[in-house]
């Protein structure tokens, strides 16, 4: 029994967009996944890439993945990373895969001088919520999220 | 009696650093508050900087800032442009600077092609709230933000 976690090459975002939608599958938030391979290609292998991903194998076979990017605290003066999406598939659950590919960002966090490791979870998801307690990672309660897009977006930027 | 908008540019670190700061001690959050103008210069002199900031002046003289980096989607498979920071210095409270920046940093959003403009606002801050939704943005609920540092990123590191 073998777990491998590589970054993602080209020719894999099929793979990761695969992780993707299933993820959004099991956050209910399938129908809001729009992005196709040409958006991630152009995000994780463009001339000027937006983000970076961790594939896990488990005895060779895709297992899951961490999408992140890194970010910065105004308020450190430091550059951090920031995880968009982790998922592992259903079957394989329970091996230590979702800590494997976090313990490998707060390594790289660590490596790199980067004081913070984000992420975001929803409320209702308590296994995820509970594992990420049992790490040290502690929720930020007193914090609400904003969001301006599409029509909205347009009419304040006018 | 006029708000004008400008890009930060290099040598705006300690007046970016100091509104920065004046949030920081508006919020009670000075203690985590460690950055120096040095650290913002570094960004400002960055091409390849995946943040940056703008700066609000009124009658000339800087009254407030926006911070803002650059964050990513994979629903959409687009940039987010993330705003990280709102500060308005008190002597330049209730002029409508805050709404200009807002529409500056959704501006930029539009022309950096970015799918949309997403922040965080403490829980209690009403005035703030307001403000956010007259300019259409939306809450989203349900949402939990989780934060590894210090000891516990230093542990799953190990």
């Amino acid at each position: 029994m073998t777990l491998e976690i590589r970054p993602a090459r080209p020719g894999e975002e099929g793979l990761v967009l695969g992780f993707i939608r299933k993820l959004a599958d099991y956050e209910e938030l399938l129908h809001e996944v729009t992005a196709d391979e040409a958006d991630l290609r152009e995000g994780l292998f463009g001339p000027a890439p937006r983000c970076h991903c961790d594939l896990a194998f488990w005895n060779g076979a895709p297992a899951g993945f961490a999408l992140w990017f890194y970010n910065f605290s105004t308020f450190a003066g430091k550059a951090g990373i920031y995880l968009e999406d982790l998922f592992v598939e259903p079957g394989l659950r329970g091996k230590g895969i979702g800590k494997a590919l976090l313990k490998r960002l707060a390594r790289r966090c660590v490596d790199e001088g980067l004081p913070r490791l984000q992420w975001w979870v929803l409320d209702w998801n308590e296994p995820s919520i509970a594992v990420y307690k049992s790490l040290g990672a502690k929720p930020m309660d007193a914090w609400t999220v904003f969001r301006v897009s599409g029509p909205e977006l347009e009419e304040l930027a006018t | 009696m006029s708000i004008t908008i400008r890009t930060a540019r290099p040598g705006d670190g300690a007046i970016l650093n100091a509104m920065v700061h004046a949030l920081a001690v508006h919020h009670d959050y000075e203690a985590y508050f460690t950055a120096s103008p040095e650290d913002y210069e570094r960004f400002l002199a960055d091409p390849h900087a995946i943040n940056g900031a703008l700066i609000a002046l009124w009658n000339g003289e800087p009254a407030g800032c926006a911070t803002w980096q650059r964050s990513y989607s994979t629903f959409t498979g687009r940039e987010v442009l993330y705003l990280e920071d709102i500060s308005v210095l008190a002597p330049f409270r209730r002029k409508g600077i805050a709404k200009a920046l807002l529409r500056a940093v959704a501006q930029l959003a539009v022309a950096r092609q970015a799918a949309s403009v997403k922040w965080l606002m403490m829980g209690w801050n009403s005035d703030a709230r307001r403000l956010y939704e007259l300019v259409g943005a939306t809450i989203e609920d349900g949402n939990c933000f989780c934060q590894l540092s210090g000891d516990a990123l230093h542990r799953l590191a190990a």
